[in-house]
C-alpha cells in the first residue's frame, strides 16, 4: 500500500538525508530529537545541514519522489503519508506526527489500529527474570484480547511483550528506530519476520535506513502517540522507557507502570512513575478495565498453566516450585543432580519455569 | 574454540538444533551464547563418554547458562 504525497515523501527522504547530521547535533545530552523534526523543510535543512546546505537542497532537487515510490512498491512496502486516508488518527495528536509512515507487514493491520485502542508496552533492555514474566503475560492476555500490542522491538520487555503477543495470537505493531526493513538488533531477527507475519513493523526512516542513537527516542513519541495508553513493564530513571512516558502524559493519554522491588534499580522508573499518578498495573484484567470502562471487555480466557507430557519434568517442576537450589530438587525426586539440571534447562528453555531474582524458581503464569 | 570450530567439533542432528534454535528465539539467547551452550554440552558428553549429544546433554548446558546470567542480572 503506498498513499503518500510528494511534500510528505520529500519530507522523510529529507529526514534519512540529514539522519547523520542530526546524530551529531543531537549528541550533548538532549535526547528528544522532536523540536528539530517539527521544522518546517527550509529551516529543517539551515539547522541540520550545517555547512552541507547546499547539498541538501542538491538532495532534495535531485530526488525522484516518483522513483521512490515505485521502488517502495515493487519492495512490498507500506508507505502512508499524514494526507492518506489510512494514516493512524491518534498521531495527528503529535506536535511533530511523522510525515510518512514505512511499514513491512500486513497493511491490514492500521485498520485494526483504528478500531482497536491499542497499548504501548515498553521498558529496560536488561529485564529481570519478573520483568520478563510479566511482559509475556501481559502481551499474551493483551494479543489474546485483541489489543494490538505497541512496541519498540528492542531487547528484554519490548520484545518479550511481542511474543507474549504473538503467542496469544495478538496483533503487534513494532515501531523502529531504523527503517522498518533493517532489523535492529540482529538477535531479533526472527521476532522481526513473526511480528511482520502477524502484524507491522513502522518507521518514520525510509526502508535501509541505519538506526541513529536520535531515531530511538523520536520513535518514542510514535508509540506513544499510536496507543491510548503506554504501559511501562520496569525501567531504571532515567530511562528511554521515560521518555515514551513522558510523550504519552503530554499528549494527555494513560500512562501506567508495573509495580516492581522497590529495592531493585528496575523498579525505580516504574515506582516513580506509580507515585505520580501513573495507574498500577497488575494484570491484563486491569488494562482491559482502564481501556474499555471496569468489566466492559472480558479478559479473554488463556489455557491455565501448561504442564508438560513427560512425568519426570513433571515431578521437577512441582519440586522446582518449593525448594531453591538443584541439590534440594534433586533430593526431592530422588535422581542425580545433573539429571535434575537437565530438566530444569529443559523447563525453563520451554517457558514452564523462570528464576526468582534471590535463587529458586517458580512457575509462570501462563 | 572459535565459532567456526565449535560448528566443526559440536555436531547437533536435526531434531537437536531446531530445539537449540527454538530455544534461543524464547530466552533471546546470543549467537556466541548459543555457541558456548554448545561447547559446555559438548564437555558433558565427553564427561559422560558418550560420542553423541543427547538432548539431556542440552538441556544441562543451557540450565548453567541461566545460572551465568542469573548472576550478572538484575
Amino acid at each position: 500500500v503506498i498513499d503518500a504525497c510528494d511534500p510528505c515523501l520529500r519530507r522523510a527522504f529529507l529526514i534519512a538525508h540529514l539522519a547523520p547530521r542530526i546524530a551529531g547535533l543531537l549528541s550533548g545530552g538532549e535526547r528528544k530529537a522532536t523540536g528539530l523534526l517539527a521544522l518546517p523543510e527550509n529551516e529543517l535543512v539551515s539547522a541540520a545541514a550545517g555547512r552541507r546546505v547546499q547539498q541538501a537542497f542538491a538532495f532534495l532537487h535531485a530526488l525522484d519522489v516518483d522513483r521512490e515510490r515505485r521502488r517502495l512498491a515493487m519492495g512490498g512496502f507500506i508507505a502512508i503519508c499524514r494526507h492518506g486516508d489510512a494514516y493512524p488518527a491518534l498521531l495527528e495528536e503529535l506536535a511533530d506526527p511523522p510525515a510518512v509512515l514505512f511499514g513491512v507487514g500486513k497493511a491490514a493491520t492500521l485498520s485494526v489500529l483504528a478500531e482497536e485502542p491499542a497499548v504501548t508496552v515498553v521498558g529496560t533492555r536488561r529485564a529481570s527474570p519478573y520483568g520478563t514474566e510479566v511482559a509475556y503475560a501481559l502481551g499474551r492476555g493483551l494479543g489474546a484480547s485483541g489489543v494490538p500490542v505497541v512496541s519498540g522491538l528492542a531487547l528484554g520487555i519490548d520484545g518479550t511483550s511481542h511474543r507474549g503477543c504473538l503467542d496469544g495470537g495478538g496483533v503487534p505493531v513494532a515501531v523502529v528506530g531504523s527503517g522498518p526493513d533493517v532489523v535492529y538488533p540482529r538477535r531479533h531477527r526472527r521476532l522481526h519476520e513473526r511480528v511482520r507475519e502477524a502484524g507491522l513493523v513502522l518507521s518514520e526512516l525510509p526502508p535501509g535506513t541505519e538506526p541513529y542513537r536520535w531515531s530511538f527516542p523520536a520513535r518514542n513519541r510514535i508509540m506513544a502517540g499510536l496507543a491510548r495508553m503506554t504501559l511501562v513493564v520496569e525501567a531504571a530513571d532515567p530511562s528511554g522507557s521515560l521518555i515514551t512516558a513522558d510523550f504519552a502524559k503530554d499528549l494527555g493519554r494513560c500512562v501506567a507502570a508495573v509495580p516492581g522491588r522497590i529495592t531493585s534499580s528496575l523498579a525505580q522508573g516504574t515506582n516513580n512513575l506509580l507515585k505520580d499518578g501513573a495507574t498500577p498495573i497488575s494484570g491484563t484484567a486491569d488494562v482491559l478495565d482502564e481501556l474499555f470502562g471496569v468489566g466492559e471487555r472480558a479478559l479473554r480466557a488463556i489455557e491455565s498453566p501448561r504442564t508438560p507430557d513427560d512425568p519426570f519434568l513433571v515431578k521437577v517442576l512441582l519440586a522446582a516450585d518449593s525448594c531453591d537450589s538443584v541439590q534440594a530438587i534433586a533430593r526431592a525426586c530422588g535422581v542425580p543432580t545433573a539429571r535434575t539440571r537437565a530438566a530444569l534447562g529443559r523447563l525453563e528453555a520451554d517457558g514452564y519455569l523462570v528464576r526468582r531474582d534471590l535463587g529458586g524458581w517458580e512457575r509462570t503464569a501462563r | 574454540m572459535d565459532g567456526r570450530l565449535t560448528h566443526k567439533q559440536v555436531s547437533l542432528d536435526a531434531h537437536l538444533s531446531a530445539r537449540l534454535l527454538a530455544v534461543r528465539d524464547r530466552i533471546a539467547l546470543s549467537g556466541r551464547g548459543h555457541d558456548r551452550v554448545l561447547r559446555v554440552a559438548r564437555t558433558i558428553a565427553d564427561l559422560e563418554g558418550r560420542d553423541l549429544l543427547t538432548a539431556e546433554d542440552l538441556d544441562e548446558a543451557l540450565s548453567y547458562r541461566l545460572d551465568a546470567w542469573q548472576r550478572v542480572g538484575a
